[in-house]
């Protein structure tokens, strides 16, 4: 396990050294004031109906439910595709990967490494802001106008803290272990863009059946199993051989 | 081979064959690299050197035949725990300082855990690596802002920082200016002094002449050539003889040119050729000076010195890449 975090801590302070990083921080923060404006409108509206404080708590708690569970599955997504664009496709490119296999790392350490150093600060980055943001909105928006905070229930809750962080866990490790043996990375990159697009539109309709709802979190425990049976058998493919040979494009 | 052996081979490979798309690129490779040698691994671009140390560095594994290092498995990821190595890229990390680079690996290797108590004695042994390769000064700049001949000894001395008995290195000195690859050559020189037992792939026979005392020579994924570098150059210029003739007329000239071919017609002659006043004859091994000495004689031809042939191993390189020995 040190090795792993030799590696992890490694890649971390690469990615801090890299513009990319800052840059998918400030994309984050654009994106967040233009969703603060569209859930001002939405609350705004609650109110305009004139409902009591009460009946607008129990209105917005899955607006605030869905917010926080979209929000932190997408702001992880694309924390990831940007640190893991820059690492480890330098490292491929440099070909120094090539030298870190050369060592008495097994493979599985060094891809472990590897993931957790996309994984983690996605994943503390994309809860950070999330619920940043649902701190955010209910103070400059509810809280004024209903003299409370409303948060998330527990199911969305449970979805963000335990089945997106799975979801993205096993998302980086397949793309980790792709884009390890596969020659053209930006087509990784570029499956990942549409993904991030694809779950954002797709579970659109799942949400309007209600987020709050503890559908919400078999859902996507079911997502975060299915990717990790892909990655469990994708993983397989995954060789030094590979690696190196894929490195040479 | 099993652990726990009496050591006495750094690397062994037994019927390595190795292929890769349709193309063998390893036939049936056999060598051993004994503890304490530096060894060398010649062979020209595209010859199967890279895939060699790709095999022995557990990268690839074999389609069929092993290989030990260190007497382990080359499989084995703990088997590289006591080899270090430079590859054909560096790999080193640009966005690092050069102390950085070594602190890396360092930690990789396990290092700091063993001496997280003596953590100074940890910073002296980059200190010491660095001063080896004479970076001292440079060591807090990003690698980046390196020349390639800095870069290739900062790859030295992260292969030794974990102080390994087998270093494996794979073209050190290509791309690097003469001067470089003089400090670069002296580097593996005083590791070697150290008693380590180091590999050298190379195509630069100059750099292999100078430092290596046992060598094997590959080509298109064949070992022509296996053996004690002086051995080799004494058993080859063995079957060369070098006779001095006399001659001073343009007669005489004619005659021994008409010898040529009779001497090339023997059994035991395998070539003839006449440089000036020289005769330049390579013999089987079974055959006879004396009798040729004769022919000369007969032919009124003096001969003034007979001595055996210095080969070089240029020219042992030269005769077994082109398929002549």
């Amino acid at each position: 396990m040190n090795q792993i975090m030799v590696i992890v801590k490694r890649d971390l302070r690469e990615t801090l050294r890299t513009k990319a990083f800052y840059v998918s921080i400030a994309m984050v923060l654009f994106f967040m004031v233009m969703l603060g404006g569209a859930v001002k409108g939405q609350i705004n509206t609650l109110i305009e109906k004139g409902l009591s404080p009460a009946e607008i708590t129990s209105a917005a708690q899955p607006l605030m439910g869905t917010t926080v569970f979209m929000l932190s599955l997408m702001l992880m997504m694309l924390f990831c595709m940007y640190i893991n664009a820059y690492t480890l496709t330098m490292e491929k490119v440099k070909r120094s990967l090539e030298s870190l296999l050369c060592t008495p790392l097994s493979l599985r350490q060094i891809c472990l490494g590897k993931s957790l150093a996309v994984f983690l600060p996605s994943v503390i980055l994309g809860l950070l802001f999330a619920f940043g943001a649902i701190a955010g909105i209910n103070q400059f928006f509810i809280a004024p106008k209903i003299g409370q905070f409303v948060m998330p229930g527990a199911a969305p809750l449970v979805a963000t803290l335990v089945a997106v962080p799975l979801i993205v866990f096993f998302l980086v490790t397949l793309m980790i272990a792709l884009q390890l043996i596969i020659t053209n990375i930006r087509w990784i990159h570029a499956a990942l863009m549409g993904l991030i697009f694809g779950v954002g539109f797709g579970l659109s309709p799942v949400l309007r059946f209600g987020s709050a709802s503890w559908s919400i979190v078999f859902i996507s425990l079911g997502v975060a199993a299915v990717l990790a049976l892909v990655t469990i058998y994708l993983s397989r493919l995954v060789t030094k051989e590979r690696i190196i040979l894929s490195s040479k494009g | 081979m099993k652990q726990g052996d009496n050591l006495a081979e750094a690397i062994k490979l037994e019927g390595i064959t190795k292929i890769l798309g349709n193309r063998q690129i390893l036939k049936d490779i056999n060598f051993a690299v004994k503890i304490g040698d530096i060894f060398g691994y010649l062979g020209p671009n595209g010859a199967g050197k890279t895939t060699t140390i790709r095999v022995i560095l557990g990268l690839f594994p074999p389609n069929s035949g092993k290989a030990y290092i260190m007497g382990k498995d080359a499989q084995d990821d703990a088997a590289r725990q006591k080899v270090g190595f430079v590859l054909e890229a560096d790999g080193l990390y640009d966005n690092m300082t050069a102390y950085e680079n070594l602190d890396y690996y360092c930690r990789i290797y396990g290092m700091s855990s063993a001496l997280k108590s003596k953590r100074h004695d940890d910073a002296e042994g980059i200190d010491e690596m660095l001063e080896l390769v004479e970076l001292s000064d440079r060591a807090g700049d990003n690698v980046s802002s390196y020349s390639k001949g800095m870069r290739q000894k900062l790859a030295l001395a992260r292969s030794m920082v974990h102080e390994p008995d087998l270093l494996i290195f794979d073209e050190p000195t290509a791309g690097v200016d003469p001067t470089g690859q003089i400090e670069v050559r002296q580097i593996i020189l005083n590791l070697a002094q150290r008693g380590k037992t180091i590999f050298l792939s190379s195509h630069n026979l100059d750099e292999v002449q100078r430092i290596c005392n046992r060598i094997a020579l590959i080509d298109q994924g064949e070992i022509k050539l296996y053996g004690e570098l002086e051995k080799l150059r004494r058993d080859m210029g063995r079957r060369e003889v070098i006779i001095e003739t006399g001659i001073t007329t343009t007669e005489e000239a004619r005659l021994l040119d008409g010898l040529v071919a009779e001497l090339e017609a023997l059994s035991y002659v395998t070539s003839c050729c006449k440089e000036a006043q020289k005769l330049r004859l390579q013999l089987d091994g079974r055959g006879d000076v004396s009798e040729i000495v004769a022919m000369l004689s007969q032919k009124s031809i003096g001969v003034e010195e007979v001595r055996k042939g210095e080969i070089s191993l240029e020219e042992i390189y030269a005769k077994v890449t082109k398929g002549g020995e």
